[in-house]
């Protein structure tokens, strides 16, 4: 059983095949960047109109395989933005037609923390969900993923990108202030630090820091206090979060899973709740379509396609609206 | 005599015998993940600020433990022991009559404290303990805050709420239900006002539900 996946919620166009064990056969991509601040939904989607078929005949050249060898097709419902998302659905809709395969629709969200737990062999793992569109602490639980903790208004990484871009860093701008981080020698500026209950607030810390930005505090103390308080308030929720459900397993996922001093942090919350831990590898951090390929798969084994009448684009489909029919 | 009762995410429980007193000394534990400029200053705060409303709940006729001593530095308070079982436990194996009950004294309770300027912020059923007595105390007031906000009041109803459909999604629309019953007694006209911000919360960007499907 071989499956393709098509990944286009935001800036990366991917494709990714598995093969019936989940194993990544290709995973290819194309990733948009504007030339000046953030993602330009209509731009995005130019550009995967542009690349979808070179990153498509790389992928199929990469696993080795002929359009015809493929079982299904999954692409990212949603969520993510309208017009990059058509994109990807457009060219699923148009495989499954052509070559009479079963359409797979895939929620991102469920993408990203699946693939992390077939990496990490998590079983009911408390996951924090941490990427550029999302920040969501989840477990399963009957059927759903059930979301313990979440932001209030921004994303973790929205946040960064947005004070990357405010502080003139080069896209993207996570690995950037990580880096600066280093050079702060633990010269820590107080920041807001917004927990309400289990949910989370970022968009004041944002304010704050541009407003240190433009008071000319140093750019590495900066960065070094915007994610020491920022990962602590994930971390914070993620211990409350284990400590409520008596979980064994932690693991992180998201584009912003590839911070190391992150990774620390959830690390010590993990040994100290006596949990495992795990990442998603780096390389699989990103939006990609390996993952899609792989949830896919999760879905056609367990006999859940998606008719053509109910391929729409989902822009807000919710993590927690998804029936998980492995998860029961 | 000090025994260890609880270790939560944030904190250490012991009972101990103080001056004759039955207590609980609340310790917030030090955090190596976070720095210790931070991790200092929001334990000394947390210490401080819990003390204060615990007391102000009670003022406000919400029953709370009583508060014996602060010490700040050490992020510690003794507070009053209270004998009984967290309405996370006791929900699953409770009759649903009783579970309106609960959940109705625990809307009236929130709704006097909305109605005295604080919020819980941090309403979950590990935070709700039966008494002997059959009251309903609340405890650990570390995110609580004094706000007139509606905003504030709408969160913490929601955060109940989202409490409720996370870790007792089979009872949860009975549950909330009397709660809403509870706090509509209490606060009155304003219930309606505070319900409708919770809506606005919930209708939000973040929460919004796909109508599709």
């Amino acid at each position: 059983m071989t499956v393709l996946g098509i990944e286009s919620t935001a800036h990366t166009f991917g494709v990714g095949v598995v093969d019936a064990a989940g194993t990544i056969l290709a995973e290819e991509k194309a990733v948009y960047t504007p030339s000046e601040g953030g993602i330009h939904p209509r731009e995005a989607a130019e550009h995967h109109q542009r690349e979808c078929l070179n990153v498509l005949r790389q992928a199929l050249g990469k696993a080795r395989i002929s359009l015809n060898q493929l079982d299904a097709i999954a692409f990212s419902q949603g969520p993510g933005l309208p017009p990059a998302l058509r994109v990807g659905a457009v060219m699923a809709r148009t495989l499954a037609q052509a070559l009479h395969r079963p359409l797979l629709g895939v929620n991102h969200c469920v993408a990203h923390i699946e693939h992390a737990r077939y990496f990490c062999k998590a079983d009911r793992p408390m996951v924090v969900y941490l990427s550029g569109g999302n920040t969501q602490i989840t477990t399963l639980e009957a059927g759903r993923y059930r979301i313990f903790g979440e932001t209030l208004d921004i994303a973790l990484g929205n946040m960064l990108d947005m004070f990357a871009r405010e502080a003139n860093l080069p896209h993207p701008g996570g690995p950037k202030i990580e880096a600066l981080a280093r050079q702060a020698n633990g010269s820590y500026l107080p920041l807001p630090y917004t927990v309400k209950g289990m949910d989370l607030a970022f968009s004041g810390l944002l304010t704050a820091a541009k407003r240190c930005l433009a008071e000319g505090a140093p750019l590495p103390a900066i960065c070094y206090s915007l994610q020491e308080t920022a990962f602590a308030m994930i971390a914070e929720v993620t211990e409350r979060a284990i400590a409520h459900t008596r979980r064994s397993e932690v693991i992180v996922t998201g584009g912003v899973a590839a911070n190391a001093r992150l990774r620390d942090m959830l690390q010590v919350v993990a040994d100290e709740q006596s949990a495992r831990f795990g990442t998603i590898p780096t390389q699989y951090a990103g939006d990609n379509g390996a993952m899609i390929a792989y949830t896919g798969l999760l879905l056609l084994q367990a006999k859940v396609t998606t008719p053509l009448s109910r391929s729409q684009v989902l822009p807000r489909w919710r993590l927690d609206q998804v029936h998980i029919p492995w998860g029961e | 005599m000090s025994r260890q009762i609880a270790k939560g995410a944030e904190a250490c429980l012991y009972l101990e015998d103080w001056y004759g007193f039955e207590v609980i000394r609340k310790h917030r534990i030090p955090k190596s993940y976070r720095i210790e400029l931070l991790d200092q200053t929001l334990r000394g705060e947390r210490t401080i600020h819990e003390a204060r409303l615990l007391n102000a709940a009670r003022r406000a006729g919400v029953h709370t433990p009583i508060v014996f001593d602060v010490d700040p530095e050490e992020s510690t308070i003794i507070m009053e022991f209270i004998a009984g079982e967290r309405l996370k436990e006791l929900l699953p194996k409770a009759t649903p009559s009783l579970r309106r009950r609960y959940f109705r004294q625990i809307g009236e309770a929130v709704a006097h404290l909305h109605q005295h300027r604080i919020c819980h912020g941090d309403l979950t059923t590990s935070n709700l303990i039966l008494h002997a007595s059959r009251k309903i105390y609340f405890i650990d007031f570390g995110l609580a805050t004094n706000t007139q906000s509606l905003e504030d009041f709408g969160t913490d109803v929601h955060l109940l709420r989202r409490a409720l459909l996370s870790a007792h999604y089979t009872h949860w629309k009975e549950c909330f239900r009397a709660f809403m019953r509870g706090y509509q007694t209490v606060y009155g006209g304003g219930a309606a006002e505070v319900f409708r911000k919770v809506r606005a919360i919930e209708s939000r960007g973040r929460y919004q539900t796909e109508r599709i499907r």
